[in-house]
């Protein structure tokens, strides 16, 4: 394969660059006019020229490299369009592969121009917590499994990612979900007041007695009482709670009784219907543990068919539910761990404001992820005292301040102090609790922990960083970068949605589909904890697989549900080539797609994405009249006689094609509709290949370095949670070769990223 | 800080609260019913030949696709020659599924982004939600049946947000959609409790009041553009403050027997689900203004339902194959069944002299003709209703070449009370409807 080209990493080349930037625009300008004209003259002038602006586009309207460079969006797209062939027209005079570079080069060199001992970090846009992060730090800060990340409205996302600061909005329905995913959280995670006593209830449809038992409870249609027994924990007083509705009849409501042991204990009339169930409450003393029959009776039963108003013809009596409180005069239990971190022992001589501003203050520190500032906490205890001014036990006081902070931008947003936030020529390094949030939702998607946050306060996160990042990954919440970032990078949250068509693939199952996406985690995983070189994606001699998804790639001797390391003596499936997971994204319900799969390659794993198809593009295929079917292959190379198409299906199809033994559903295939397959093809580089293990192959002799760049712009990318622009280059640039001389280490390209000028500092703003 | 004055107002509103009976009545006495405006959307395009019908006026023979809506014939027009001219690239390549996406209410040419600088326009409706929001307890509701979203990769280029949203607040916040009808109902109507409900709104004016001063003390550390980030927070917190007043305000009686339990299995279902639930809105008078995406453009979504196992969007373009255009006009008329479902209640449901449809716009339709060609000129798309007396359906109504789909709408919100200039690429109002 040619080599494929990124608008961000062509080399200078030949054209010297040095000294001052004066002196440099001079030197450029010389080059253009005795070596860049004449090329563009030659080949674009035509169209784009003299007067000629085809596509509203004209070069030489550019009196200066300082015009170009304000004109970068239009530049970009004249370099993308060169890189990738789009122009000239294929039907039109070509400029040769070095005058091709030729040019790129000297775009780079004027438009685009980076200075590796001066980067620019660039900016981060304050990011708000997407909807995972933000469900991962509740569980985190509260200590308990809280579930509100579909109350959430989905995050959009950008740049093929979902934490890109930019693209997360905020509307008034994100804010009103966050208020209620902030209540049920800490109804959840706290108690206040009163601890709940310990109580039983009793579904009406579980009850024993005549009537109709139904989901909705135990219906009493005529007179009759309906029972269930209960043994008391201790002697005590209990609190006996009768959900219940009913119909009336003629003149009244029914009646209901409620029975202990067959004795009647307490009578009320039920006024509400069927459909608005209410609470009956009655406390009693049960003064021994010995087993008790509760009866709840339906005493005044009525039936008139006759009776004028049809509403009050049948009078019935539903029990819902029962539910038996206490022993109500026992000491308090224990209340959850979670409440006791949140709410810290109290001592005795503790006033309510000093109680509450140290619950809050520690609460503060870690939801905000930062020392908190002058006063911060103490202006919360306004909204305490509001609380217990209206009567309110203290710690609902507290917990009305916690809620605040739960939808206070502090919590949701990630603030990154800097100091003259205006100034765009102002870099500066963030600060460590900056930085050790960075880390943890890099690797976590979650708050920092307390030793980062520990480091951090003292100072010394920078100088313990290599350590850090060890053990970050090392931990289990990494997991959370696995499956977040191969979710979006790799596709690999699709997966799920890929719909095989059962009738082509009777034999596929969810459960398959889902094993797929684990496997490539579960190797990404691998790869990352044990430090192997990040290629091992490409050629991986082993894979994870469990017995059904074995079975389904016809590799004998793997049984039951569990996913194990196997080796892998047949080749086709080595590497995530093989893997099921990518033919299932590459494919529609009933066939593969040769195109999307060679997308798929240069797009994800070798950073080289083909431009969109250009508008208009003529008919793949028009009808046959005949109704004669051409095979995929002979529609697509038709297709690429189009001079619009060529040449990016010529570097897509060929991929595709080396991939056409996996079906849609991933299995392994030697015919299509009773034909033999053909996987045959050459690359852009002229290289041909046979089948995916030539493929593969290919992509580790001859692109290992576009494979790394590939990872590492997207790790960058999801790191920094921005958009890649030309200004990160010598980032780029220099985590490529610091993994490159580490052997290709996934641990080394990791490193590099978070000690890249972009992760490590921001600028002003301009 | 304010946060005790809004609390002991919150408290003190609650307990002069009219009991509900007096407030239905009060309700009931209003005089002429409100006209309700609903846009619903349909993905990729459709079959050109088997939707559009023969025949222009009154007496135009209904095509296969609309079959369905035959019995509604007088409660509905088709329209011709309605274009979203933002759609088309106009220089900026491939992208059509985003720009129809995101023109389809905003008539605005999304800015090409990934990400750093997203950019449509206010949409119509949140342009009338803004001006009569207030009369009802949500100013607007925003649905959607689409799947949860995955991994973030969307149209050529263009940032997903522009693929998921119909409905934009402002040129750079869109007004996200909700798909779970469980969710939508406790947005309408509240959990249930309502003295509960109450309690919790009056914290939450002084948690929303409380928070507004952090956010603006943030907001004097920051950069422009992240000072942007936070006049977004404080406007959300005043717009959250605003429903939680009527929230207050508005109480309905709370339909329980209508409260559903979560998002359905089948799409079928959970489309009519959602009908429903927009229904029950317009007739209780708990928003006036509705929109509802029923796939996102680019959906590949397949409908066992209808037995139709290939992908939407890749069949949508159908190189003139006939399997595919049949299967195409299959989908057509399963969204337009929907569509018929939720007409027919409307209209089955009695509203002063007429029905709740007589007094509703609904414009249903997408913002591609043709799947195959991408193109967004002569829009397939439907407007039903009578809004309150001032449209006359039963026709097809042949709009003059090139006039923009923004152009109808600008007539619309006259019909609603609502004043705009302009919305988008409009250039002059289209009320022959």
């Amino acid at each position: 394969m040619r080599k494929i080209f990124n608008p961000l990493y062509i080399g200078i080349g030949t054209i010297c660059v040095g000294g001052r930037l004066l002196a440099q625009d001079t030197d450029l300008m010389e080059v253009h006019e005795t070596e860049v004209l004449p090329i563009f003259e030659n080949y674009c002038y035509d169209c784009h020229g003299e007067g000629v602006k085809k596509g509203e586009l004209s070069i030489d309207r550019y009196g200066s490299i300082a015009e170009m460079q304000n004109d970068r969006e239009v530049w970009k797209r004249i370099r993308e369009h060169i890189q990738h062939r789009l122009m000239p027209p294929i039907d039109e005079v070509q400029p040769t592969i070095a005058e091709r570079e030729k040019l790129l080069a000297w775009i780079d060199a004027a438009v685009f121009p980076v200075d590796p001992d001066n980067p620019d970090p660039g900016r981060v846009t304050l990011r708000r917590l997407n909807r995972t992060e933000y469900q991962n730090t509740l569980r985190e800060l509260l200590g308990v499994p809280v579930k509100v990340v579909d109350l959430i409205p989905p995050d959009d996302s950008g740049y093929g990612f979902d934490n890109i600061g930019d693209v997360l909005t905020l509307s008034p329905a994100h804010l009103e979900r966050y208020l209620e995913a902030a209540r049920i959280s800490l109804d959840q995670a706290i108690m206040p007041g009163s601890a709940p006593r310990p109580s039983q209830s009793f579904s009406g449809r579980d009850m024993e007695g005549p009537g109709h038992r139904s989901e909705d409870g135990h219906y009493l249609f005529t007179s009759g009482e309906t029972t269930t027994t209960y043994k008391p924990s201790r002697p005590g007083k209990y609190r006996i709670s009768i959900k219940a509705g009913g119909t009336p009849g003629g003149d009244a409501d029914p009646e209901m009784q409620l029975r202990i042991d067959g004795t009647m204990r307490k009578t009320w009339a039920v006024s509400n219907s069927l459909d608005r169930p209410e609470n009956f409450e009655h406390e009693l003393y049960l003064d021994s543990p010995r087993e008790r029959v509760i009866g709840i009776a339906f005493t005044n039963d009525y039936y008139d068919e006759k009776a004028t108003d049809p509403g009050r013809r049948d009078r019935n009596l539903m029990v819902n539910a029962l539910t038996i409180t206490g022993p109500l005069d026992a000491p308090e239990p224990p209340k959850s761990k979670s409440h006791q971190r949140i709410f810290v022992k109290r001592s005795s001589d503790e006033s309510d404001d000093a109680y509450s501003l140290r619950v809050l203050s520690k609460f503060a520190r870690k939801a905000f992820r930062r020392p908190t500032r002058e006063g911060e906490v103490e202006r919360y205890l306004q909204l305490v005292s509001l609380a217990t001014e209206q009567g309110e036990h203290l710690e609902n006081g507290i917990r009305l301040a916690l809620e605040a902070m739960l939808i206070s931008p502090a919590f949701l947003y990630r603030e990154e102090p800097q100091p003259q936030p205006d100034e765009a020529d102002s870099i500066h390094q963030i600060d460590e609790h900056s930085l050790a949030t960075r880390l943890s939702y890099l690797f976590w998607s979650n708050m920092p922990d307390q030793r980062l946050m520990g480091l951090a306060e003292s100072g010394k996160l920078r100088e313990n960083l290599s350590g850090e990042i060890d053990r970050l990954i090392k931990d289990p919440r990494s997991k959370q970068f696995v499956s977040n970032f191969t979710g979006q990078w790799l596709r690999l949250r699709d997966v799920a949605a890929s719909q095989p068509a059962r009738r082509a693939f009777p034999k596929f199952s969810g459960k398959i589909r889902n094993g797929m996406r684990r496997e490539t985690e579960m190797l990404f995983a691998h790869i990352i904890r044990e430090d192997l070189p990040m290629t091992t994606l490409l050629n991986a001699d082993f894979t994870f697989l469990n017995g059904p998804l074995a079975k389904h790639y016809g590799i004998p001797g793997v049984k039951g549900e569990k996913f194990r390391k196997v080796i892998l003596t047949d080749t086709h499936r080595r590497g995530i080539l093989g893997h099921g997971s990518v033919h299932l994204l590459t494919s529609y319900p009933l066939r593969t797609s040769p195109v999307l799969r060679g997308k798929y390659v240069l797009e994800n794993l070798l950073d080289s994405a083909p431009p969109p198809p250009p508008p208009n593009v003529p008919q793949l295929d028009p009808p046959n009249p005949h109704g004669e079917q051409r095979s995929l292959r002979e529609q697509l190379e038709k297709h690429r006689a189009e001079p619009g198409c060529a040449s990016c299906h010529a570097m897509m199809d060929p991929i595709g094609f080396a991939m056409e033994n996996f079906d849609a559903s991933g299995a392994w295939r030697d015919q299509d509709h009773g034909q033999p397959i053909d996987t045959s093809g050459e690359l852009m580089s002229g290289r041909k290949v046979h089948g995916v293990d030539d493929l593969r192959r290919a992509l580790v002799e001859d692109h290992s370095s576009d494979f790394l760049r590939a990872v590492s712009s997207r790790l960058l990318t999801y790191a920094l949670g921005r958009g890649l622009d030309w200004y990160d280059k010598p980032a780029l640039d220099r985590i490529v070769s610091e993994t490159e001389k580490a052997g290709g280490s996934s641990r080394a390209m990791l490193r590099a990223v978070v000690n890249s000028v972009p992760f490590q500092y921001r600028r002003g703003d301009s | 800080m304010t946060p005790r004055r809004t609390f002991l107002k919150s408290i003190a509103a609650t307990l002069a609260m009219p009991t509900l009976p007096s407030l239905q009545a009060a309700q009931a006495a209003k005089v002429a019913a409100p006209t309700r405006m609903a846009f619903i959307y349909i993905p990729n395009g459709v079959n050109l030949d088997l939707w559009r019908p023969k025949g222009s006026g009154k007496d135009y023979e209904i095509s296969k696709t609309l079959e369905p809506l035959a019995e509604l014939r007088d409660h509905f027009s088709v329209l011709r020659g309605l274009d979203h001219d933002k759609a088309f690239a106009n220089g900026d390549g491939a992208g059509d599924h985003a720009r129809a996406n995101a023109s389809f209410l905003t008539g605005c040419q999304a800015r090409k982004t990934a990400g750093a600088d997203i950019q449509a326009g206010e949409s119509v409706d949140q342009i009338a939600a803004k001006q009569i929001g207030h009369l009802t307890r949500l100013p607007s509701l925003e649905l959607s049946t689409d799947p949860p979203r995955s991994s973030g990769h969307c149209d050529s280029g263009y940032s997903c947000a522009y693929q998921f949203n119909l409905s934009w607040i402002n040129e750079s916040t869109p007004a996200p959609a909700e798909r779970d009808p469980r969710l939508v109902f406790e947005k309408m109507f509240g959990s249930g409790n309502q003295k509960e409900d109450s309690r919790r709104r009056a914290y939450r004016k002084s948690i929303l009041d409380f928070v507004m001063d952090d956010a603006k003390r943030l907001q004097a550390r920051l950069g422009s553009t992240d000072r942007g980030k936070m006049e977004e927070y404080l406007t959300a917190v005043r717009d959250v403050e605003l429903r939680i007043e009527r929230a207050e305000k508005f109480r309905n009686e709370v339909p329980e027997e209508s409260r559903p339990n979560g998002v359905p299995e089948s799409y079928g279902q959970h489309m009519r689900m959602m009908f429903d639930l927009m229904h029950l809105a317009f007739q209780t008078d708990t928003t006036r203004i509705s929109s509802f995406l029923l796939a996102h453009d680019g959906s590949n979504r397949t409908f066992p339902e209808i037995d139709i196992h290939s992908a939407h969007h890749e069949m949508s373009h159908h190189r003139g194959n006939s399997e595919s255009l049949a299967n195409i006009g299959k989908i057509d008329h399963f969204y337009v069944e929907q569509l018929a479902y939720f007409l027919k209640k409307m209209r089955d449901t009695p509203e002063g002299e007429g029905s709740l449809l007589d007094n509703s716009m609904i414009v249903y339709g997408g913002g591609i003709a043709d799947g195959n060609r991408h193109n967004h000129d002569d829009l397939p798309l439907l407007l039903a209703g009578k809004g309150g007396g001032t449209l006359s359906p039963g026709r097809v109504i042949e709009a003059p070449e090139g006039t923009p789909m923004t152009n109808l709408y600008l007539s619309l919100l006259d019909r609603m009370g609502a004043k705009a200039r302009r919305i988008g690429d409009s250039n002059g109002v289209f009320d022959k409807v």
